[in-house]
């Protein structure tokens, strides 16, 4: 007999020997050994491991496994349940000054986070309320610029692809064209009141589950000049009046019949409306060159959508080999760019990847994903806080976890005890969070009146589930570290004395806790200091001209000599200019220029003015002059250059370029007669391309108007009336230039806005957090405190002696913080032509929190260290 | 009678430890079955049976002395009980009865 025979398999007699019941395993594993030994000698067995395993698994059966122990069964858990909860009820009571800071910072944070939660509920949510919203995509567009290389992404589309795809994709079922830009003022009987609306198909209706309240929905967008208005649009101008066969007037695109009323759209749906428009209206303006062509254009994708209702049952993306044989068949290789067109679901839109041009505003996801990891941060905060404090108050708990045990109480029981009491404070947390969200949903819709209109920010019963989970949730996580710890006390070393048991076993833990901690606030602080810096930066660099006292009037298309002419004979209009646009807010026009000589082209920023500009905003010219005086009004003539224009239409240094001939937009040629010097024709935080002023009085849309500072209230109610001679039908539309200025920098105030909040959130819970350990620790030290001072150690030394842990702690946090907050604050402020330095913000971020960390120490270890020591040292 | 009630496999491994008397244990009751009846027995069914029977009163069991050839592991004996036996006789009888039962001309 071969003695060289493989064992049985190991993995399954250790199974065996796990699951097997104990009393019958002696005579189970017997039986397989025997088994065993005979298969192998057995020649027709060919696998006897195999064999045995499975008989192994067979072995299976439920009278044949050990019973799991129930241990509890003379308990009912419902008893011990109760029991637990009303324990949680009596320790977050007793413990006032534990409870509060945990619950004060749980429930901010969760506030917070509840917020957040709603925010991305609400993204989610968007264009969700369309009946065929899996059928409808969004035709978005990719140029890519030949000369560049640059490639940017629109969510716009050339508007004659939509004859295109609807005679070539089969499964297309309706192409419904969009151009956005109607409106702006309507007038009706005389009345002038703001409108905003679209140019959209007659299939709108139909693919956007337009509801009509009154008129007729066949054809209403199928003729020239017919408008659709939604309920408020039509009260705005009607009041209580029948709109339907009204016929009303929108400034600068004509007059429109109005054919009918809608309800209003859904509130989250990035397509809104006042009105719709016949995208026919589009034709005639087109023809009378008041607006770009974009009806048979390929090249225009500035302001057009299309949006494709399919088939039932057919993929968006099938649609994209389609449009790429398009682009073959219609553009060619002499375009400036490149263009290739893909498709959008419209459930991927909000929230979704970032394009330009979008109709309405789209939350970049990006924004969405940043947001949430703020709240993760923030939440994850407090719920270090609770891990650490419950883990230091452990001590006070021990006695109860041992007289548990010894009664028989196990592990599990005391974890599930633990995990309870967590819970039961997270849900308290949750009411007081609903409260502090009442008040923060308000500040924050008024935070910019853009937010309210981009949410709606319901609260349906499904939401308040949502946040009953996530704050079980966020009980359950916080609570199982302390649970943890808690239950694996030693009942004997806690019940021999209070003295032998490790308070601080878990030291590392909770140090990086607090670590982590503070190393959140310090990037926080020292990201909105340098927001703060930077901000102010911005607004006080010298943007080489002067805004100060000037009002821009939007002149709605009158003559700017007719209007400067009524305002000229105000005494406290100090002097008029006009142009139009207006640096430093944001709006630019480009056109090529070509130098005659070099017959270099480029495509330059321009604005037109009159000669008065440069003198009322008071702007530098390095070389040359202003516009001459006796310059044609009619014909364009003179230019004035930029250093950067110079430079790249290769015409050598200021001085030569004066009098260089330039042709402008393939029309009129243009003479140099003067060089620009700083002129910030964009935002300061931008850097500066190449630009020029024309000399065109003819195309002047504001008039700026320097106002005496001695009363300019005054000043503008001359303004009114002398505007009022002008034009009886528009009101006055001004706004100061500084504050027009100043409005580009929302986006950075909101967010410093809302990261300065989030910081002094992350701030407060570090510190609650830092003081509570502070508290705990003091108070295990009273006695060593008490007997070191009747031994001669001073107050001074004593309270060195129980900060230096903590400081050490801070400073760890800076060492961490630092070099974080240096990277990301880099990040975004590259983006700025003018920086602030990093260091400043570093440093005071640092001081900052260094100053509230050692403020929080010292209120607890100063108490310790004048306490008298015989309070401590009494009962020994 | 109700209660004497025997499924058809833990009758023939009753049966079968009554056939082995007291060599009757795990492998040997298998070994037997599969000669004796030609199918196959999983090991896991046997033993649930067994300790089933056991827990009823049918069989009783002692531990034997270790062997080399099962690891060193003690052999388990069944013996059927005196209250096995009487189950199986009413089995049987029941059986008995029900056949007796048909009438002559029902099976030809």
């Amino acid at each position: 007999m071969p003695k060289s025979l493989p064992p049985p398999p190991r993995v399954a007699q250790r199974l065996l020997k796990w699951f097997c019941h104990p009393d019958l395993y002696e005579q189970v594993d017997g039986d397989l050994n025997e088994l065993y030994a005979k298969w192998q000698e057995d020649d027709k067995m060919k696998y006897p491991r195999w064999a045995y395993a499975r008989e192994v698994l067979g072995l299976m059966r439920p009278r044949l496994i050990r019973t799991i122990p129930r241990f509890s069964i003379h308990l009912h858990p419902r008893d011990m349940y109760k029991n637990y909860l009303k324990l949680a009820f009596r320790n977050i009571w007793r413990n006032k000054a534990f409870s509060s800071i945990n619950l004060f910072g749980l429930a901010i944070s969760m506030s917070v986070c509840l917020l957040l939660i709603l925010i991305i509920n609400d993204q989610y949510g968007y264009d969700s309320e369309f009946e065929k919203k899996d059928r409808i995509c969004r035709i978005v567009s990719e140029r890519t610029s030949k000369e560049e290389g640059k490639v940017t992404k629109l969510a716009t589309a050339p508007m004659p692809l939509a004859q295109v795809l609807k005679e070539n994709c089969p499964f297309v079922e309706e192409v419904v064209r969009i151009k956005r830009r109607f409106g702006g003022e309507a007038v009706f009987q005389g009345k002038t009141v703001p409108l905003k609306g679209i140019y959209a198909d007659q299939s709108f209706l139909d693919v956007f589950d337009v509801i009509w309240v009154a008129g007729d929905a066949t054809d209403a967008l199928t003729t020239p000049n017919t408008v659709v208005l939604t309920e408020t649009g039509a009260r705005r101008l009607f009041g209580e009046q029948e709109a339907v066969g009204q016929v009303i007037e929108v400034t600068g695109t004509g007059t429109f019949l109005v054919k009918g009323v809608v309800k209003d759209h859904p509130t989250r749906t990035h397509i809104k409306y006042e009105a719709l428009a016949s995208v026919s209206t589009l034709a005639a303006l087109e023809k009378e060159e008041r607006i770009y062509a974009s009806l048979d254009n390929w090249h225009n994708l500035n302001d057009n959508y299309l949006y494709l209702l399919l088939k039932p049952g057919s993929k968006h993306k099938a649609l994209n080999p389609i449009l790429e044989q398009i682009v073959d068949q219609q553009y060619d290789e002499e375009d400036q760019s490149t263009y290739a067109y893909h498709s959008q679901a419209l459930l991927d839109i909000t929230p979704g990847p970032s394009f330009s041009n979008q109709l309405g505003t789209v939350i970049p996801e990006i924004m969405l994903y940043f947001l949430m990891l703020l709240g993760f941060i923030v939440i994850l905060s407090a719920g270090f806080n609770y891990a650490n404090l419950s883990i230091a108050r452990s001590l006070d708990r021990a006695k109860e976890v041992g007289i548990r045990k010894v009664s028989g109480a196990f592990k599990s029981h005391l974890t599930t005890q633990f995990l309870i009491e967590s819970t039961v404070f997270a849900i308290i947390a949750l009411g007081i969070a609903c409260l502090f969200l009442e008040f923060l949903i308000p500040a924050f819709l008024q935070l910019d009146p853009n937010i309210s209109r981009v949410f709606a920010l319901q609260r349906t019963p499904g939401v308040y589930l949502s946040f009953l989970g996530f704050s079980l949730l966020v009980g359950g996580i916080s609570g199982l570290l302390p649970a943890l710890h808690l239950a694996a006390f030693n009942p004997v070393k806690v019940l021999k004395g209070v003295g032998n048991i490790r308070v601080f076993s878990r030291l590392t833990a909770r140090k990086a806790l607090i670590v982590a901690q503070f190393v959140f606030s310090m990037v926080f602080v020292i990201s909105v200091f340098l927001a703060q810096q930077q901000l102010t930066l911005s607004l006080n660099t010298d943007l080489g001209f002067t805004t100060e006292g000037i009002v821009n009037v939007d002149l709605q298309g009158n003559d700017y000599e007719v209007v400067a002419q009524a305002l000229a004979a105000n005494s406290d209009i100090l002097a008029i200019s006009g142009s139009s646009n207006l640096p430093a807010t944001g709006s630019e026009d480009r056109n090529p220029f070509k130098n005659l000589e070099t017959g270099e082209s480029i495509s330059i920023t321009n604005f037109a003015v009159n000669r008065a500009f440069i003198p009322n905003l008071e702007i530098d010219l390095i070389a040359g002059e202003n516009f001459p005086e006796n310059a044609s009004k009619e014909q364009e003539q003179y230019v004035i250059l930029n250093e950067q224009a110079v430079d790249l239409l290769q015409l050598t240094s200021p001085e030569a370029a004066i009098g260089q001939l330039l042709q402008y937009n393939d029309g009129p040629t243009l003479k140099v007669i003067g060089i620009l010097g700083k002129f910030h024709y964009r935002e300061a935080s931008e850097t500066l391309g190449p630009f020029a002023l024309r000399y065109a009085p003819s195309r002047l849309t504001y008039a700026n108007v320097k106002l005496s500072s001695q009363n300019v209230h005054r000043a503008l109610t001359g303004l009114e009336a002398s505007w009022k001679e002008v034009d009886a039908i528009h009101d006055l539309s001004y706004r100061f230039f500084d504050e027009d200025i100043k409005e580009q920098y929302t986006g950075l105030l909101i967010t410093m806005k809302i990261i300065g909040f989030l910081s002094l959130l992350v701030c407060s819970i570090a510190c609650l957090g830092l003081l509570g350990m502070a508290i705990y620790h003091t108070k295990s030290k009273e006695k060593e405190v008490g007997i070191r001072k009747v031994m001669g150690a001073t107050s001074s030394q004593l309270m060195v002696l129980l900060s230096k842990g903590f400081v050490k702690l801070i400073l760890l946090a800076a060492v961490i913080a630092l070099p974080i907050a240096f990277f990301v604050n880099q990040l975004w402020l590259e983006t700025f032509a003018i920086k602030v330095s990093l260091v400043g913000g570093l440093i005071s971020g640092f001081g900052l929190m260094l100053f509230l960390g050692l403020l929080t120490i010292i209120s607890q270890t100063f108490k310790a260290a004048i306490a008298n020591p015989i309070d401590a040292l009494r009962d020994e | 009678m109700s209660q004497q009630y025997l499924g058809s496999f833990e009758e023939i491994v009753l049966l079968t430890v009554g056939i082995l008397h007291d060599k009757a244990y795990g492998v040997a009751i298998k070994e037997e079955i599969e000669k004796r009846l030609s199918r196959t027995v999983r090991l896991g069914a046997l033993h649930a049976t067994l300790v089933r029977l056991e827990n009823k009163g049918y069989l009783s069991s002692a531990y034997g002395e270790p062997t080399k050839k099962r690891g060193g592991k003690r052999k388990r004996y069944f013996t059927v009980t005196t209250y096995g036996q009487k189950a199986l006789k009413s089995t049987m009888q029941t059986r008995q009865q029900l056949w007796e039962s048909i009438p002559g001309f029902a099976f030809e």
